[in-house]
């Protein structure tokens, strides 16, 4: 079998005398589905930011199919297939929900009507069809979470780095939104979700990675996890003075 | 080594002009993050206004300051109540706004003045002594002194007042300023008036220097931002030494180099600053997110 | 089109099926055809054009006219880094002057025909003018702003410095020596006609920008300069192209307003009210980041300065620039988005008043 799709490797940040993601390492096969799950503050977002390319570790690697992407900025990542949403939606305002998602589908449609074309079908699939012309300003919260997916999407990434995404979000929304992801995985959708809510880890619950003040402390499927002590007290423990 | 300390001397106390005008300047694009052209038109509003006070009061102008100083401070206010308050979250029409202002000011003066040049004659600014070989005029002193009276002053003032502090908290984070009760609106309407206010301190003591014309505002205005930037947003120092280094540079560029080059030798320096630390020498906190965007 | 499979999500459980998978994408909510905006382009240019033959007779009005054509044209190319790109430039008077220098020392110098003498002066400006601005990219708002101020200024008094190009304070003179190849007219209403082609020209470059690729990008990266990263753009490339094609336009309309006054000055070419500033001014009060905002800007400002100075320029020095200054003063209060924003703003009220 050859190397693995995703691959983090002896993964570490420093920032002055503070650790914040201390020798991370875990692989993605192509077509998984991962969660990360960890306490507030245990470094899950600095990890997120590592991979996505807006920090640069201070040690480890990256790999992309193979190839070393610690060094590569965030908009070179995209082009090569990440995609990403951030964890508080970024829309851009002035544009409309259908502008929006051109502006991801350009990078494999130059072409303006292609573009165009694309970003429709995506916004079909998240839901957003009939809000195509409404100004990203005018959008509901759930709305702009879609959209942020959406443009993401356009991007046609081989992986994509969901931040919390569900935060935020009533049952129907969640329940809409695992529906989403679970038919992009059957497109060939490899798919690593930061997420708070166990509801949504169960619910993709082949793997699942649990950090806690910087390290890895578990990793297996969720029954398994959620079941071990250290994950436990990492989250129930009073482990801060 | 004669021309040397000649040269020297001269760039401090032109730096000390140069501060003097900045100080406001600083202040106002420090705290309140507004781009304000008119601010040379208040230098020339003030050293008209001593002209007045000479020609109706007989006042000489190191006197008329206690007129023109809280006259350009209501101004300040009134600027800033009325035309910049209002548009404080559209900042590029705050910068059309202050150039329209410029041009309203600068011809104001002109129609009313009719194109004469006047000046202001001053017994004591006249005044000439020797230190060595080098002429110092008593004027020039006079600005320096008064750049390093008001730049501690303001310094105090900004550390131990009341409203001070509360101008120093509102430029590190208008946000938690608010939710601490300090009025952020009114913070700024006040230090817009001091700004200006300064303004006038700058122009009256100018007044004796220079010939006065309705653009002899825009002599000062580029010079003043290079100031700023150089010494860094809401610093007192900053504008201070900012001033001093802008001096210096002019002077020796203007006597090493070429004088036709000085104006684009400090313009080359304040560019590079800009580019390389645009907190400025001195930067404040809270001021990086006013010239970095983010950076990954 | 889609060719995707026809799942949605988000829909109630009630909604019919059928009638999703039927839903393909509805043409009003896509974007307009290239036709609509060719008819739009010319029926703008079309109106644009009427206030100038029907004023054509007056010399005083054709003047006013090839300045605002001009004006506009060159407040249009600076919104495309100014409006639509986030990077509010006061450098401008840079690009300006390269083209209107370079036009006639080729003119002066090689007898090269204006109309290939302008090229140059765009093409360096194009290929350097970005280059110049990308050490200051990663400055904010204000900060960018003082720094191509900055230029400018040094840019004046390198103009003064180096007399044999420039010729120094004094400038270049044009003398009068009219033809068509030297791009030198004898009836003044040929310089509004090309005026008016300048800015047909810009325009229809920022139309084609806006529906292009890059013209998607730019906005995205004025909007959210780290989405627009996720989202694969390259936004130090952006900015440069931008820049190029701004700096080009810029100094192609620096080398016809050479040509139209005949004598360029650095005094003149740098001045920041009537050049480097001014098309900002003109932008901003018609509307930055819109198509037709720079023009409006332009149609209102430069025939009402016009106007002012004609009829207060005896009442004494200065007079009609108090007026021009309130006004501005006052625009900007009340039209805070400029005349665009105005009128979208009006347009908003009239439809939610209208009976459903």
């Amino acid at each position: 079998m050859s190397a693995p799709f995703f691959q983090v490797q002896h993964v570490v940040k420093r920032f002055g005398g503070l650790v914040a993601v201390n020798d991370v390492s875990f692989d993605l096969a192509r077509g998984e589905i991962v969660s990360i799950i960890g306490p507030n503050g245990a470094g899950k977002t600095t990890l997120f930011n590592l991979l996505t390319g807006q920090l640069k570790p201070t040690d480890g690697e990256v790999r992309l199919d193979g190839g070393v992407i610690n060094a590569m900025p965030p908009d070179e990542r995209a082009r090569m297939g990440l995609g990403r949403t951030f964890q508080i939606a970024k829309p851009l305002v002035a544009l409309t929900a259908l502008e929006n998602v051109m502006v991801g589908a350009f990078l494999r449609h130059p072409r303006l009507r292609a573009a165009e074309a694309k970003a429709h079908a995506v916004l079909r699939d998240v839901g957003l069809a009939r809000r195509a012309n409404v100004r990203a300003a005018q959008l509901t919260l759930s709305e702009r979470r879609r959209l942020e997916v959406a443009r993401a999407l356009a991007l046609e990434p081989a992986l994509i780095l969901l931040d919390e995404v569900m935060a935020g979000l009533n049952a129907s929304e969640v329940a809409d939104a695992i529906e989403l992801f679970r038919l992009l995985n059957e497109r060939g959708l490899t798919l690593l979700i930061i997420e708070h809510n166990l509801k949504v880890v169960r619910a993709f619950s082949k793997r699942v990675i649990v950090i806690d003040r910087g390290a890895k402390i578990a990793e297996g499927n969720a029954d398994d996890i959620l079941a071990m002590p250290e994950v436990i007290t990492a989250y129930l423990g009073n482990r801060r003075g | 080594m004669d021309s040397l300390l000649h040269v020297l001397v001269v760039g401090l106390l032109l730096g000390g002009i140069y501060g003097l005008v900045s100080l406001g300047l600083n202040l106002i694009f420090g705290v309140i993050r507004i781009v304000n052209f008119a601010h040379g038109e208040l230098v020339m509003l003030a050293m008209y206004g001593a002209y007045v006070c000479y020609a109706t009061l007989g006042l000489d102008p190191y006197v008329s300051v206690l007129i023109v100083v809280p006259a350009l401070f209501v101004v300040g206010v009134l600027m800033h109540r009325l035309v910049l308050q209002p548009l404080h979250a559209e900042s590029s029409m705050q910068i059309f706004a202050t150039f329209g202002l410029l041009i309203l000011f600068q011809n104001a003066v002109l129609a009313l003045t009719r194109g004469e040049g006047y000046s202001v004659p001053s017994k004591l600014a006249a005044t000439t002594f020797e230190v060595g070989d080098i002429r110092v005029t008593m004027s020039r002193l006079v600005i320096f002194v008064a750049l390093t009276l008001a730049a501690i002053a303001l310094h105090v003032f900004l550390k131990r007042t009341r409203i001070g502090k509360s101008i120093r908290a509102v430029t590190q984070d208008r946000q938690a300023a608010r939710l601490m009760g300090i009025n952020v609106e009114r913070t700024f309407t006040i230090t817009f008036g001091i700004g200006a206010a300064l303004a006038g301190l700058a122009g009256a003591l100018l007044a004796p220097i220079y010939t006065l014309s309705p653009g002899i505002g825009g002599n000062f205005i580029l010079a003043a931002f290079a100031v700023v930037v150089l010494g860094g947003l809401g610093s007192v120092a900053g504008a201070y030494f900012g001033g001093m280094i802008v001096g210096l540079v002019e002077a020796f560029a203007g006597f090493y180099i070429d004088p036709e080059l000085k104006q684009a030798i400090w313009f080359v320096i304040f560019l590079a600053v800009l580019v390389v630390r645009p907190t400025g020498l001195f930067g404040q906190a809270g001021a990086e997110d006013v010239g970095f965007r983010e950076q990954t | 089109m889609s060719g995707a499979n026809t799942h949605t999500v988000g829909l109630a459980p009630d909604e019919d099926a059928a009638r999703v998978a039927a839903e393909a994408p509805d043409p009003a909510l896509g974007l307009i055809s290239w036709r609509r905006v060719a008819l739009l382009y010319a029926g703008g240019l079309f109106l644009a054009a009427l206030p100038f033959s029907l004023l054509s007779g007056d010399l005083f009005w054709v003047n006013l006219f090839t300045y605002t054509y001009l004006f506009a044209g060159l407040a249009v190319a600076w919104n495309v880094i100014a409006g639509f790109g986030g990077q509010f430039s006061l450098g401008h008077g840079v690009f300006f002057a390269v083209g209107a220098y370079t036009t006639v020392r080729l003119y002066l110098g090689w007898q090269l025909s204006p109309w290939l003498g302008i090229l140059p002066g765009a093409a360096a400006c194009a290929l350097i003018g970005p280059l110049i601005f990308l050490p200051t990219f990663r400055l904010k708002g204000s900060f960018f702003a003082i720094a191509t101020l900055a230029f400018n200024e040094v840019a004046l008094v390198m103009s003064n410095y180096m007399e044999s190009i420039t010729g120094g304070p004094r400038g270049l003179q044009v003398p009068f020596r009219a033809g068509v190849a030297n791009m030198i007219f004898t009836n003044p209403r040929a310089y509004t006609l090309l005026a008016f082609g300048f800015m047909a020209l810009a325009l229809g470059v920022v139309v084609v920008l806006m529906r292009s690729r890059l013209g998607y990008y730019l906005l995205a990266v004025r909007e959210d300069e780290d989405a627009a990263r996720a989202a694969g753009i390259s936004v130090t490339g952006v900015k440069l192209r931008a820049t190029a094609i701004s700096a080009g336009l810029t100094a192609l309309g620096g080398g016809l307003f050479a040509m139209y006054v005949r004598t360029i000055d650095p005094l003149t070419l740098f001045s920041l009210p009537d050049i480097g500033v001014k098309f900002a001014l003109l932008t901003l009060i018609g509307g930055m980041g819109t198509i037709t905002g720079p023009v409006l800007g332009a149609f209102l400002i430069v025939p009402l300065e016009g106007y002012f100075r004609a009829a207060l320029g005896g009442a004494g020095p200065g007079v009609h620039l108090i007026l021009l200054g309130l006004v501005m003063v006052l625009a900007a209060l009340f039209m805070r988005r400029g005349i665009t924003g105005a009128l979208d703003a009006a347009w908003q009220r009239w439809r939610h008043a209208r009976p459903k």
